[in-house]
């Protein structure tokens, strides 16, 4: 039996009956048998039938939840800083490959950090919010750094009234235990890159001599768990064709003591090695729905089972996250390169097709409101009659751009 | 699965937008009537009631804001009960599911409050009369009391209580409970102001009863009909209407009677008794309005039979909608811009000051004051705010006909626009005539002519009414006709308020010397006039270069100049008067 869905709607038959899913404003409603009737009669009879059969449930708004226009300046309020573009690991799909972006190696100097914090705290009005997130490359490399950026972050935001949230995504061969703490008072979120366990992990991620990296992470990490209550620290998994067990990562990391786990799949790699062909593709859902089940069965029975790309599935659609955009990219969030570059987001330091202002100048709002214009969902193919598409947002910018649709 | 058609919104997005079947659209919060007063949809002092979790007070007030303070130990934020277990917000699992930005500094305060609140302090709250005495927030502290002109202390109002309270912040507060019937040690609780709303969600805070934020909502079955005092009743409580049309009465466009006498009558809406035969028009103020009203025993049994008022009338048996004439579209863009341009801008800007020479005619209430005719004050002041709200209506149709012209110039149908400020040296009359534009006294010549022009099927609004009908058509910017639209609804209203003005003179028909109400006002020459003339200079020309840039989209620019146009027509009222006193008329043109 084919999927009934359109444009406006989906229904899904569940144990508890059957559901029906407005796209607009991504609401979700438990229906009867009657209705579910006249929601297949409508799809049947095409787009006008459904839109009056919405109005006359009462579930067509005045105004859309999301109109057809794109942002237009939205205000700036996270960045993330390349601050090494160098890494010590050699992975075989790196984005960064190997750190440099496909450049020279080089380092974040200060004055474009401090530069980066300063746009970003002063145009925040007091009380709300920012966030900086260390990325690289591998940002441990520029530990000096790293730690003077946030000390700075926290003085000049504290001094405007405004809360600032850090974040580090490392590969975690260079932590130190005094790290941990410095973390745990900054108040970090703390992403480790992990592809597997063991020498599945050791495959695609190893040192740039070829030396195994996962058991020299593994040891590095009980000084961050320590600080469990107060530290965050996620797992997360770029799966390729090479680690496709997902199901038993996903305990193991689990059981390690992560705060979740939570898996990527690699569909771009600007050499194309380990990218995910269409085969794997259908075998990563089989294993993210195997994943699934199982946080069915745990949660059913009481217990925490944090399955990262779950849980934050669970929680959009219980808050009916609704957007024109997949995240925040080229939007209120940019990358910045070590020279200062703003960039739609970290996946686009150093690439032209994301470049979009200096940290010195500000944003360059000509080319973000192109950026903008031609990357909201609605304009997007296959995304604008998509059900999913307000829940989706059309998919990474960055894989989308370099690599389409497949998944 | 029972066959019955149910929806249930399920996740939060489909909850919030979910309207109960039978509920109109007035009833979501967003349309809601609220602030302090009790009876309205929201009462806020509902929610601010429980701002320190664990505690709900009343706000102790005087009658009303002019009242004495004849019981100075009553007012205030008086403590109601202590509830610290009922309070879900003061529960550790409520407190664990905080986001962690604010469980940070929320946690370390819970523990400790719901302690005293449970322990010895709680106890004592339990009986007595405890007031707020002082709050503190971010290292400030504001007194509940105050010193009264005699030296004495008071209470702080509870309205006044009311407003410190929710000028608070999200965040740490302190607060001092003082027992005011008996000497007592002061408690002393360290809380926050309550999270309204969860951070997450929008959910209102589970602390709330079902019902309490509710609880003072005034109900048309009880007393609060008779008592509102606020005037905002949210289904429409009106004071005073116009009688239903009985059936076959000939009625305006707008649906009010033709009979002039009958459309000016206006009767209290609450009268007892409803006969039409012993109607009679309702009196001037409230108070002497009340004992002609339902009484407490007749509003619970009878407030069904108040009629359902539409348009300020009484609707009767059946409500039968007015219906729309339809007028012939102009043939073509051009042909309607030509009419905006040439006549119907011209028009309404020689009616505006037309009106406006008027309104300088009339005496000011302090000159009607000594005058043996009794009504002669307040007759002057509504013929006075009825003239200049008819002028300054005229003044917005301009802009309004402006606006029209900009727009089709924009939409690329005509091909450009430049202002139109000059008035028409002709204004419509009736019978498909015209006569020259006139500055003249409100005589009662110039008050037939100005009904004449706002007369409903006069020429004017049968122009709009064509405006309108062009505008309606595929060719044209949507919302556009709604503009021409207002203008010709706008028309009925002018064409009321004449009449009305008119119905309110008739009294001196036989004065002598005749018309009491009016100066002698002779036209002045230019150099009497300078200054009013600069002004009406000025006015023009700010507003000119305004409507260019608002053509163009600039709108702070225009604003700017707007505001500029807008001091000058001050300016110009305040000679007019003056000149006026002197007997002197602005020659306009």
């Amino acid at each position: 039996m084919r999927d009934t869905e359109s444009r406006h709607l989906r229904l899904v038959d569940t144990a508890f009956g059957p559901h029906l899913l407005v796209v607009d404003g991504s609401r979700l409603y438990a229906i009867d048998q009657q209705s579910r009737g006249e929601v297949e009669a409508a799809v049947v009879e095409g787009e006008q039938s459904v839109r009056e059969l919405l109005a006359r449930f009462g579930m067509l708004p005045d105004r859309p939840y999301i109109g057809a226009e794109p942002l237009i300046d939205p205000p700036l309020r996270s960045l993330s800083l390349a601050i090494a573009q160098r890494c010590n690991l050699a992975c075989s799909y790196c984005y960064a490959q190997g750190g440099g972006f496909g450049g020279e190696e080089r380092a974040m100097p200060w004055s474009v950090a401090a530069a980066s914090v300063r746009r970003l705290v002063e145009e925040c009005p007091p009380g709300e919010r920012v966030f900086i997130g260390f990325l690289g490359g591998e940002p441990l490399t520029h530990r000096a750094l790293l730690r003077r950026t946030t000390e700075y972050a926290a003085e000049i935001a504290g001094r405007q009234g405004v809360s600032v949230g850090f974040a580090i995504t490392t590969n975690g061969t260079l932590l130190r235990p005094d790290d941990a703490s410095f973390f745990h008072r900054h108040r970090f979120a703390v992403t480790i890159s992990l592809d597997g366990v063991g020498d599945v992990h050791d495959r695609l991620r190893p040192f740039r001599g070829g030396r195994a990296s996962y058991q020299s992470i593994l040891d590095r990490l009980e000084p961050l768990f320590q600080y469990r209550q107060n530290l965050p620290v996620f797992a997360r998994v770029t799966v390729t064709p090479r680690n496709l067990g997902l199901r038993e990562t996903l305990d193991r990391f689990i059981a390690l003591g992560f705060h979740s786990v939570g898996f990527s799949p690699m569909l771009a790699a600007p050499n194309h090695v380990d990218e995910l062909t269409e085969p794997d593709l259908d075998v990563l859902l089989g294993e993210l729905i195997a994943c699934g089940r199982e946080f069915e069965r745990q949660v059913v029975a009481g217990r925490h089972y944090p399955f990262a790309n779950m849980i934050s599935a669970m929680e959009e659609i219980h808050r009916g996250t609704h957007r024109p955009y997949p995240c925040g990219a080229g939007a209120g969030y940019f990358g910045v390169s070590a020279d200062g570059g703003l960039f739609a987001c970290h996946r686009f330091v150093d690439d032209p097709a994301g470049a979009l202002g200096h940290v010195e100048s500000g944003p360059d709002r000509d080319a973000q409101r192109q950026w903008l214009a031609e990357r909201i969902v609605d304009r997007q193919e296959p995304c604008r009659s998509c059900w999913a598409r307000y829940l989706c947002g059309g998919g990474c910018h960055h894989e989308v751009i370099h690599r389409g649709r497949p998944a | 699965m029972a066959n019955t058609g149910k929806i249930f919104p399920r996740n939060l997005t489909a909850r919030a937008a979910y309207q109960v079947v039978g509920n109109p659209d007035s009833t979501r919060p967003e349309d809601a009537v609220g602030n302090c007063y009790p009876g309205l949809e929201a009462d806020l002092r509902n929610l601010d009631r429980r701002f320190f979790p664990g505690l709900v007070f009343n706000f102790v007030a005087r009658r009303d804001i002019d009242a004495p303070y004849t019981d100075k130990q009553r007012y205030g934020a008086l403590l109601a009960y202590a509830d610290p277990w009922g309070d879900t917000d003061l529960q550790p699992d409520a407190v664990a599911r905080l986001e962690e930005r604010e469980r940070s500094w929320v946690q370390p305060l819970a523990g400790p409050l719901l302690a005293a609140l449970t322990g010895d302090q709680g106890d004592s709250l339990a009986t007595g009369e405890w007031y707020i005495d002082w709050i503190e927030q971010c290292g400030r502290q504001l007194s509940m009391m105050q010193v009264m002109p005699d030296g004495s202390k008071s209470g702080l109002d509870g309205l006044f209580v009311w407003r410190l309270l929710r000028g608070l912040e999200r965040g740490p507060v302190t607060i001092a409970l003082t027992r005011r019937d008996q000497p007592a040690p002061p408690v002393i609780l360290h809380g926050w102001r309550r999270f309204f709303t969860n951070t997450r969600t929008g959910v209102i805070s589970e602390a709330y009863q079902p019902g309490e934020l509710t609880q003072a909502l005034c109900s048309p079955w009880q007393h609060d009909f008779r008592d509102c005092s606020c005037h905002y009743w949210a289904a429409n409580r009106p004071d005073i209407v116009h009688v239903a049309i009985a059936a076959g009465e000939p009625v305006l466009p707008d649906g009010a009677a033709r009979d002039p006498e009958r459309a000016m009558m206006q009767v209290d809406w609450m009268r007892a008794d409803r006969a039409p035969e012993v109607t009679g028009a309702a009196l001037n103020t409230m108070p002497v309005n009340r004992p002609y009203q339902m009484d407490y025993y007749q509003i619970n049994r009878t407030w069904q039979d108040l009629s359902m008022v539409i348009g300020n009338i009484e609707i009767g048996a059946r409500y039968v909608p007015p219906t729309a004439d339809a007028a012939e579209p102009y043939v073509s863009p051009d042909e309607l811009a030509a009419a905006l341009r040439d006549t119907m801008a011209p028009v309404e800007m020689t009616l505006a000051i037309e009106y406006l020479y008027a309104y300088f005619s009339l005496l000011t209430p302090e000159e009607a004051a000594g005058s043996p005719w009794a009504e002669l004050t307040s007759d002057v002041t509504f013929s006075r705010s009825m003239l200049m709200l008819t002028a300054g209506s005229e003044m917005q149709h301009l802009r309004w006909t402006n606006e029209l012209l900009w727009r089709l110039a924009a939409a690329g149908l005509v091909k450009d626009y430049s202002p139109v400020l000059t008035p028409s040296e002709q204004v419509p009359c009736r019978g498909g005539k015209s006569r020259p534009r006139r500055l003249h006294g409100l005589d009662e010549k110039t008050l037939k002519d100005f009904i004449a022009v706002e007369a409903p099927k006069g020429k004017l609004e049968a122009d709009y009414s064509r405006a309108v009908a062009t505008l309606r058509t595929a060719t044209y910017p949507a919302h556009l006709s709604e503009l021409a639209g207002r203008i010709v609804n706008d028309g009925l209203q002018h064409y009321n308020r004449l009449r009305d003005v008119r119905g309110v003179l008739a009294r001196y028909k036989t004065a002598d010397p005749p018309y009491p109400y009016l100066r002698e006002l002779q036209l002045g020459t230019p150099a009497q006039t300078a200054a009013a003339l600069t002004a009406y200079g000025e006015i023009t020309t700010k507003l000119s270069q305004a409507y260019s840039l608002l053509a163009r989209g600039d709108f702070a620019d225009a604003g700017r100049l707007i505001a500029d146009a807008r001091v000058a027509m001050n300016t110009l009222l305040d000679e007019g008067e003056r000149l006026a006193k002197h007997g002197v008329g602005i020659p306009f043109w």
